[in-house]
């Protein structure tokens, strides 16, 4: 059982969840993450806060971490979309292509054509110009 | 000198309009004409402009962006999830004790707030000294 500070409530947590998120906007991830960790440390399972440390791990360059928490929240909804746009980028990172390319096809099954099409440029991108013709 | 309006007159050779033409006569009322009280002709433009019209100011999502936080998605656990916490110590005063209770992630959480609302409060006191 999580523990929780004396005088918290929900509009604290809605405080620090924008302030977690301007703080992801001014490029501040380390600082965004953090906070961020500590909601998803009270709130276990939270969908949005796993979201956004999914993002926050992948502009940290830390895609493995990324891949796990993206994993977790596909395993709870199959059709989160944006779970697997990220994942696959996180794939592609890892130089995963295979499983880059699994995410990317149940992209296009959910009817994600953009999403699907801009990480299909992507994997594309990130195989390098010897393969291209 | 600044010259800010010119007019200039143009003469057609062998093209005369009789100045009454441009005279509305007194009989022309366009109230009950189609369209003249249409608010879609004199509407002003959307605020924003053109560019927020089309949606050029968005910022394309990307696999590292995220959306803003609203009330329905913070402050709870996975939907259908029963939350029960024990409360831990008092926020304005933490002791090491209630410090050592509360998770490592969540201490670190508590004192970036605790500091962001330390620096608020500072800025406030100088805004007011320096408004007196």
């Amino acid at each position: 059982m999580s523990s929780i500070p004396a005088g918290w409530n929900d509009d604290m947590a809605f405080a620090a969840s924008e302030h977690a998120y301007l703080l992801h906007s001014e490029g501040c991830y380390d600082e965004s993450l953090a906070l961020f960790e500590g909601l998803l440390d009270l709130y276990p399972g939270n969908a949005y806060y796993m979201d956004a440390i999914a993002a926050l791990y992948l502009a940290l360059d830390r895609p493995e971490s990324s891949v796990r928490i993206t994993t977790e929240l596909l395993r709870e909804d199959p059709s989160n979309v944006q779970a697997l746009v990220r994942r696959s980028e996180a794939y592609i990172s890892l130089r995963m292509s295979r499983e880059a390319e699994a995410d990317i096809q149940q992209l296009r099954r959910l009817g994600a054509r953009d999403d699907a099409s801009r990480m299909a440029m992507r994997l594309l991108a990130s195989r390098g110009p010897g393969l291209l013709p | 000198m600044k010259v800010n309006n010119i007019t200039t007159q143009y003469e057609i050779p062998g093209f005369d309009i009789a100045p009454e033409a441009f005279e509305p006569a007194e009989d022309d009322d366009f109230e009950d004409a189609p369209y003249s009280r249409d608010p879609g002709v004199i509407s002003p433009p959307p605020a924003g402009g053109w560019r927020q019209l089309l949606g050029l100011m968005q910022t394309s999502p990307t696999p590292t962006s995220i959306e803003p936080p609203t009330r329905q998605v913070t402050g709870r656990s996975r939907p259908g999830d029963t939350a029960s916490y024990p409360v831990i110590g008092n926020q304005a005063d933490r002791s090491d004790s209630q410090s050592a209770a509360l998770s490592p992630k969540v201490n670190r959480m508590m004192t970036m707030l605790i500091m962001r609302q330390e620096a608020i409060a500072r800025i406030r006191i100088r805004a007011t000294e320096g408004g007196q």
